[in-house]
């Protein structure tokens, strides 16, 4: 019979209960838009978490907006093998820690399969949100390349749309910088490169420490995020002696640049230093 | 009037019959008798009174007045429910015997290890090899397929295709299969039906992959609407990332308007899924309870003035009208 000569009752309330947005998706493979609620104490942060260094304020004040607002954005775990019923967080650590300041018991979690990519996805997500520390973003990408997960340093830049000169200064700087240097650099809040290059030019933790002491002085104590005074002069280096083992090496190819004027000014330095040393031997 | 235990292919069709099925009038079919030079059969061959049309003449007479007339487009069709027992294989199966007695060329596909669909064919019933073959034996499809009547095919089940679900889950690309099958074989056919049974598994995913056009069969009862609001978003989620255009489309079954829970499901129907609603609701009568006892469709048997009969030409019709298009057709010169 046709529709319009049935008859009907309208229905006065729904008979039927409401399809919920968080069911799991069960025709499709992907796993988009399918989340749990996970208690906060069967979750622990990733062992490889990249992101070292939390900041209490900015915590307390995603803290009092998940008290809000919930937590709009699920975070991303993986199951712990042999340990069924915990998790790990791949992206989400801050949401989580922030949540347990706000008092949630459950966190709205994305459950992640594809163990591989783990690393990469926390990397990736991360990065799209904030800025993570250059020494940070160094010790994630070296762990990601030891991993395999990337094939080379040109792989990596591909994947995460960045320069390969970027990823190898990070890691540099994640390498050779001593590890106490780095703690003080990242609790510093120097964050920019170019300071931090200018640390990995300095010969040893003494000279890097008091690099480090001089900068903070001259820092306004109101500086937003984690940079602080951003220098207007251009640094270069001039000439470099240090000491490795019981050799002095030394370094004058900044001899090159210089103009007449600092060369001049090199020649009266370095005679101040000559007499120095006469007066000590 | 029951009658006794024959094939489809045996059965014969009286004239106002031909003219319901092919939505036009008795003369105009008796003027196709003619011009086609067909002879209905006398009474003594039909074992009825009047003069009565074969299966075989019937479907050349309405292919020309009819099937030609609409060409499909959504070829290849599922139906389907999250619940048991809406009453997915039944209109299945009237759809399909209709479609082929209307003139086109028709394919089942019993998707269902239960096998019911296979059960309306009483020598396909005996242990034919199923698609289960075809996948682990690599049995040609064309050499499984079951030929019912003509015009109406039938890839056939049994419970051997309770195993195919892990065979499937080993291919690369498991959703595949159906449609890789159903390609080697669709061109002879103007439309496939697929009956599959309420989970949702690899192989049904199979089917929904494969089709065109997939009719949700609703049972205009509460768990049934159940299902649907169950099934109904997931399905939408999966056609709209699928690259193949598919429609979605709702029919209530097994309507009762004694009842109060049958007028409020199809109420609730009306108003949250409006725009999936076929304009056909089939209305809950024995005579569907007896196509499955007799093995032969509704109009084989049924009284004109039945709810049955009525809604089982609708349904057809209405399908037809939303999976094909009119094609113009002139009238050959005398």
């Amino acid at each position: 019979m046709k529709l319009e000569n049935a008859k009907i009752i309208q229905p006065s309330r729904a008979i039927h209960r409401e399809a919920e947005d968080q069911r799991p998706s069960l025709l499709r493979e992907d796993t988009s838009g399918e989340y749990y609620l996970i208690d906060v104490n069967d979750l622990r942060p990733y062992h490889n978490q990249a992101r070292k260094f939390f900041d209490q304020d900015s915590l307390q004040e995603l803290a009092a907006t998940i008290k809000e607002h919930g937590i709009r954005q699920p975070l991303t775990v993986e199951i712990v093998e042999d340990e069924p019923g915990q998790y790990e967080i791949i992206s989400g650590e801050r949401r989580w820690r922030a949540a347990q300041l706000a008092g949630l018991q459950k966190v709205p979690c994305i459950i992640f399969k594809n163990k591989d990519s783990s690393d990469a996805i926390a990397l990736i997500e991360n990065l799209q949100r904030e800025d993570l520390h250059p020494i940070e973003l160094g010790h994630a990408y070296k762990n990601l390349l030891e991993k395999g997960v990337f094939s080379s340093m040109e792989h990596l830049a591909d994947r995460l749309h960045i320069s390969r000169s970027s990823i190898s200064e990070c890691i540099s700087f994640s390498s050779s910088l001593p590890k106490d240097i780095q703690i003080l650099a990242m609790n510093s809040q120097i964050s920019d490169r170019q300071t931090l290059r200018e640390l990995k030019s300095l010969p040893d933790s003494e000279s890097m420490r008091t690099h480090i002491g001089k900068l903070s002085k001259t820092s306004q104590p109101n500086a937003p995020g984690g940079l602080f005074s951003i220098k207007t002069q251009k640094t270069s280096q001039v000439i470099r002696i240090y000491k490795t083992g019981n050799e002095l090496v030394s370094n004058l190819r900044g001899i090159g640049k210089l103009s007449s004027e600092n060369k001049k000014s090199l020649k009266e330095i370095l005679e101040r230093l000559i007499n120095e040393l006469d007066k000590e031997s | 009037m029951i009658m006794t235990h024959q094939d489809l292919k045996d059965s014969c069709f009286s004239q106002t019959v031909l003219a319901d099925l092919g939505e036009t009038t008795s003369p105009t079919i008796a003027r196709f008798m003619v011009k086609e030079k067909l002879q209905p059969l006398e009474e003594s061959q039909s074992g009825k009174g009047g003069k009565r049309v074969s299966y075989e003449d019937t479907r050349k007479l309405l292919s020309t007045i009819y099937a030609s007339k609409h060409m499909p487009v959504q070829r290849i069709q599922t139906f389907c429910n999250f619940k048991g027992g809406t009453g997915k294989t039944s209109l299945c199966y009237q759809v399909g015997t209709y479609m082929a007695l209307m003139g086109y060329n028709v394919l089942l596909v019993d998707l269902d290890p239960q096998a019911h669909l296979t059960s309306f064919f009483r020598e396909a019933s005996l242990r034919l090899p199923t698609l289960f073959d075809v996948i682990n034996r690599g049995t040609p499809i064309r050499n499984i397929i079951f030929q019912a009547a003509p015009g109406l095919d039938l890839v056939p089940s049994n419970v051997s295709l309770t195993k195919i679900e892990n065979e499937l889950n080993n291919l690369i690309e498991r959703f595949q299969f159906l449609n890789d099958q159903l390609d080697l074989i669709k061109d002879r056919y103007d439309f496939v039906f697929i009956d599959i049974n309420p989970t949702i598994s690899t192989l049904n995913r199979n089917a929904i992959f494969a089709s065109d056009r997939i009719n949700i069969i609703c049972e205009t009862q509460p768990l049934s609407l159940d299902g649907l609001t169950v099934l109904f978003p997931e399905l939408k989620h999966f056609l709209n990332s699928s690259p193949k255009k598919k429609e979605l489309r709702i029919i209530p079954n097994k309507y009762d308007s004694s009842t109060n829970t049958s007028k409020e499901v199809l109420g609730t129907l009306m108003s949250d899924y409006s725009s999936y609603l076929m304009n056909v609701v089939v209305r809950k009568c024995e005579e569907v309870n007896i196509s499955t006892k007799v093995h032969l469709p509704v109009v084989c048997f049924s009284k004109k003035n039945s709810a049955a009969y009525e809604d089982m030409l609708q349904l057809a019709h209405a399908l037809v009208l939303e999976s094909c298009v009119d094609v113009n057709y002139k009238e050959k010169a005398a």
